[in-house]
């Protein structure tokens, strides 16, 4: 049992580089950016809906009624403030979780008209332990604050920099999971991996009907293809099904990564069914050295610079 | 912030048993989907050979049919335009999300639609395998839930 337990603590504290998580931070920061700053005046619509159409979720149940368009708009922009500071890691022990509070409540609210968005779920988690974690201790103002008043040195590795990642890779292996569960639990069961066309036809058909440029206008090309969407279908069956069980292995969860982010690809431009977290890649480097890319990369730019000398 | 290995056992034991325990959902029937922590129902829905699907149709002067895209209702994401959509129908309030559309083409001014004098909020039942097999995109069935005439 010892061992056993052991094993785990050593696994789930295993000492990692500060960057590591630091560049987890800029990341998710950056898209978290990309993806407010591009839909303020969306999110300021939907802010404008009938109240009739009103349905709070989260946090959001707490508010008495929906809020003046402008109020949100305020905090929209309040909260894309302190995403600039979550990303540069400026007083980060406030502004990480400042972030990851306001981020939630936003996309609750947005939530809140009748759609509740799944592709913003794991973006959220993600932040949310990015934000309460050590995450600025490299790669931040705070971290160049402390190194240029003296008060400490670059911090190297540590079981700090370590669990938050262990636990962002956990909760995205377990959201893969449930979706596997939801599939195998709903009125088709195993034979939900022979139905992908359909589910993928449906999705294509509103889109279609409703007047939406987004439709995909591959998949009327390859509906004929039934093969495609078995292979796809059971592909993706087991790519979520068996997805906690990666964690066990390194290698098998490096696969597995490149895997499922082949699989998201491949369903954007396929079926133009997208999840842009997924997409960018940001989830999946948590199985992943991104500092040794980092690192490669600035060494061979200095070596570049030494050889152009 | 997290400072000693008990706290972030704690953090990281919590977190990830409340994000599982969404899987309970799949088998109650009062189910809740919540966010962030969901059991992505989407995924076990039951589908069948047709679809039914509220959507907006706009007639010109000389009554073609012309597919209105719900960007016309209100310019949000897709999901959320078509959710609320079938939001207005389920409440009976169609007429009203006609009138919506109809003043939104009115005061259009890129004037795409401006051959469009009337919308209407139509119920289309589509069969899948014709709609993609044959390129057949007439509904088996198409009931009208509100109407407006587009004034200008």
């Amino acid at each position: 049992m010892k061992t056993i337990i052991n094993r785990i603590h050593h696994f789930w504290f295993e000492e990692v580089p500060a960057e590591r998580l630091a560049i987890l931070r800029i990341l998710s920061g950056l898209y978290a950016f990309w993806f407010l700053s591009r839909n303020v005046l969306y999110l300021h619509y939907i802010a404008q809906t009938d109240p009739v159409l009103f349905a709070p979720k989260a946090i959001i149940r707490l508010l008495p009624g929906p809020l003046h368009p402008d109020l949100f708009l305020g905090i929209v922009l309040f909260t894309l403030v302190l995403n600039v500071l979550f990303i540069i890691g400026w007083k980060y022990k406030i502004t990480g979780i400042g972030f990851a509070f306001f981020l939630w409540w936003v996309l609750s609210y947005r939530n809140s008209w009748s759609m509740l968005y799944h592709i913003h779920h794991l973006m959220i988690l993600f932040v949310g332990v990015v934000g309460i974690a050590r995450s600025a201790d490299a790669l931040s103002m705070d971290a160049i604050w402390r190194v240029r008043k003296g008060k400490e040195k670059l911090p190297g590795k540590h079981w700090q920099y370590g669990w938050p990642i262990k636990l962002i890779l956990s909760i995205t292996l377990i959201a893969y999971f449930l979706a596997g569960v939801a599939k195998l639990a709903g009125p088709l069961g195993w034979g939900w991996m022979f139905t992908l066309r359909e589910h993928v036809a449906i999705d294509t058909l509103r889109k279609v009907v409703l007047g939406s440029d987004k439709a995909s206008t591959f998949f009327p090309k390859i509906y004929t293809q039934s093969w495609f969407f078995i292979v796809g279908g059971v592909g993706s069956f087991f790519l979520e099904l068996l997805a906690p069980l990666v964690i066990l292995n390194k290698k098998a969860g490096k696969g597995w990564a490149v895997l499922t982010f082949a699989m998201h690809w491949t369903i954007f431009i396929l079926m133009g069914i997208r999840f842009p977290f997924q997409l960018s890649g940001i989830p999946f480097l948590t199985f992943f050295e991104p500092e040794r890319w980092l690192s490669n990369l600035t060494a061979k730019r200095g070596q570049k610079k030494f050889l152009d000398a | 912030m997290i400072q000693t290995k008990k706290a972030a056992a704690f953090i990281s034991i919590m977190l990830i048993v409340i994000t599982l325990s969404p899987v309970v959902m799949n088998w109650v029937e009062d189910t809740v989907d919540e966010f962030p922590f969901s059991y992505y129902p989407m995924f076990s829905l039951q589908r069948s050979a047709v679809y039914i699907q509220d959507h907006l149709i706009g007639y010109d002067g000389n009554g073609g049919q012309h597919v209105i895209p719900c960007s016309y209702y209100k310019p949000v994401m897709f999901n959320t335009a078509r959710r609320q959509i079938n939001k207005y129908v389920y409440l009976g309030m169609a007429d009203t999300l006609a009138a919506v559309v109809a003043r939104n083409i009115a005061s259009d001014p890129s004037g795409e639609m401006d051959h469009i004098v009337r919308v209407e909020v139509v119920k289309g039942t589509f069969h899948i395998d014709n709609f993609f097999r044959h390129n057949d995109r007439t509904p088996l069935e198409a009931k009208v839930e509100g109407s407006a005439v587009v004034q200008r």
